[in-house]
């Protein structure tokens, strides 16, 4: 007979408390009971993560005992806050809000604790809240910390109202904030105190700015975010930019973008948005020139393609462009270009991106349009540009397009390229038609 | 950049190619060589408590990892088939990443030991780790009584 060996307790303290920092913060102080070892184990795990709501969830805790619980989860974090060896943390996440009364809140207590972990000088920080009563947090202890390097940032917080006084962040590289109202000299002294950034992402903002300067951002993403009513363009300066996301941005009007040199990557959605019954456009001219240098691209068309591509460059002087002169972008780099189309389909946008992209490998085509609101003759108009020949084209899928007609198939499948698979994927039914030429 | 080695059971030396950003490459090294710090270059690293079966393991790791900066790792399915080995296996690997200072394999060795510790009661960590309970119910209750708000439900 064999004897089972523990391999476990006789490793150094540090492994095991690094070990624990990838469980639950609960199970990692239960550890102390496993045996003599472990008791003191728990205190010098660098990651300290609370959240109340999964709390509840997993405890099924009812609605009418929630407070109870609140009062235990409050006493749990201020013994862990209390207990815990006063060694450096590398991630603190706070989850926390509460449904009482038709209204969400943080309990004081709880927002309390934030100034106290950063003590600890953790390289992460993630909070989640929900603050009706802004002062409570106190916001300048998050924007002035040498060590954080990483801040996911979410509470209805109104940035402009209750701006922190200062912000110094020498080590921040990425920031998420969520649901936050966001101003002028907000974003300012953030480009000017945080020299190392290289993600931003403002994820279901209101957006009180109209340029979004940053000289070494890598990242920038801006979704479900809308303007405030007094801004009226936005324009993004961003030189050493290697991706760029912006999606279901209501109002964001007039985007614009100075030539995105090193953009590698990017998701746009051209929309435009109807405000007290006003047709406000989505872009500038050539904000799409100003994403020429990707090599991937996934444009969402959630507005009729003509103005699309009028606006966008020039696209009327289309004719011109069989004769050499052009003032659309060429997008030399374009290898991968998917489509998602919300409203009207045609072929103009195909045309457009194949004869500006020389070297296109890759095409994905795909809509998210119903059917009530299709037009008629969806799908069945002819490209009234030639379809250009690529030789790098190799395949072309189509996802859910239910309302491309037999006969536009026909005309892509004959008119472009030299393409290899031809993926249809039509609800359940998947056609693959390999095309060998 | 590969790895050749002189290998033999009991005392490996290692040629070690300073990967950047896999393990540091500057390890203490035997009596009569010097380490060079400068990465790429060749240092001698004498490993006497690592067995040749989980040296392979880690050389095999470090090859399909090396590219992690440039062109992103060999993917989630590779890295969770190459933990799924034997417990004694998984805790010879955690201490050589540890010596030889190889993050990327210390944090998936040690999640994969904590994914197994997850959501189990402390019989059954224990069963599973072998792991000898050497309090005595008083002591147990004494632990707990300190630390009253962490035991709460």
């Amino acid at each position: 007979m064999t004897v089972e060996v523990d391999r476990i307790s006789n490793l150094p303290n540090g492994i095991l408390a690094h070990i624990l920092s990838f469980v639950s913060t609960k199970e990692a102080i239960h550890a102390c009971i496993l045996s003599k070892t472990w008791k003191y184990i728990w205190t010098a795990v660098p990651t300290l993560e609370f959240d109340f709501r999964k709390f509840c969830h997993d405890h099924r805790v009812l609605d009418g005992n929630i407070k109870e619980y609140e009062a235990k989860y409050v006493q749990f974090v201020e013994g862990v806050m209390l207990n815990r060896e006063a060694l450096l943390l590398d991630t603190f996440k706070l989850n926390w809000f509460n449904y009482d009364c038709h209204q969400y809140y943080t309990p004081k207590s709880v927002t309390e604790v934030i100034p106290r972990a950063l003590k600890f000088k953790p390289r992460v920080l993630s909070v989640n809240f929900h603050l009706d009563n802004c002062e409570n947090l106190d916001i300048d202890s998050i924007f002035n910390s040498d060590s954080l390097e990483d801040v996911h940032l979410s509470c209805n917080y109104d940035l402009k109202k209750f701006a922190p006084n200062s912000i110094n962040l020498p080590h921040l590289k990425n920031l998420k904030l969520l649901r936050q109202g966001i101003g002028r000299d907000f974003l300012n002294k953030l480009f000017l105190e945080c020299p190392v950034l290289e993600e931003l992402t403002l994820c279901n903002c209101a957006l009180n700015f109209d340029k979004i300067y940053f000289n070494i951002l890598k990242k920038l993403i801006v979704v479900d975010c809308h303007r405030a009513k007094e801004v009226e363009k936005l324009e993004i300066i961003t030189p050493s930019l290697l991706y760029l996301e912006i999606e279901r941005c209501y109002g964001l009007t007039k985007v614009s973008a100075s030539n995105m040199l090193s953009l590698v990557d990017a998701s746009i959605e051209f929309g435009w948005y109807e405000l007290d019954g006003v047709v406000i456009g989505g872009s500038e001219p050539n904000f799409l020139g100003s994403l020429s240098n990707v090599t991937s691209l996934h444009v969402i068309v959630e507005c009729e393609i003509k103005t699309l591509l009028i606006i966008c460059c020039n696209f009327h002087m289309m004719e011109k462009l069989k004769n050499g002169a052009s003032n659309c972008p060429t997008f030399n780099n374009l290898k991968r270009l998917s489509i998602l189309w919300r409203v009207d389909y045609n072929f103009d946008l195909i045309a457009f991106f194949l004869y500006n992209s020389p070297n296109l490998e890759d095409i994905t085509l795909l809509d998210e349009i119903f059917s009530e609101n299709a037009s008629p003759n969806l799908g069945l108009e002819e490209p009234k540009y030639d379809l250009s020949r690529r030789e790098h084209l190799e395949t072309v899928t189509i996802l859910n397009c239910c309302k491309i007609s037999s006969e536009t198939l026909d005309l892509l499948s004959n008119s472009v390229c030299e393409f290899r698979y031809l993926h249809i994927n039509i609800g359940i039914y998947v056609f693959l038609l390999p095309i060998f030429i | 950049m590969g790895f050749p080695r002189e290998a033999d059971d009991h005392a490996e030396k290692l040629r070690w190619r300073g990967v950047p950003g896999v393990g540091d490459g500057s390890k203490d090294v035997s009596n009569d060589q010097q380490p060079n710090r400068n990465s790429g270059a060749e240092v001698s690293i004498s490993l006497p408590s690592i067995t040749g079966k989980i040296l392979a393991k880690v050389i095999e790791y470090c090859e399909k990892h090396v590219f992690d900066f440039k062109q992103g790792g060999p993917g989630e399915d590779w890295d969770r088939e190459f933990v799924n080995v034997d417990q004694a296996i998984i805790f010879d690997l955690i201490r050589a990443a540890d010596y030889l200072a190889i993050q990327g394999l210390l944090d998936l060795t040690c999640k994969k030991v904590a994914a197994q510790m997850a959501n189990k009661s402390l019989e059954e960590i224990r069963k599973l780790f072998n792991i000898e309970n050497d309090y005595t119910p008083e002591e147990e209750a004494a632990v707990r009584q300190e630390h009253p708000w962490a035991f709460f439900d």
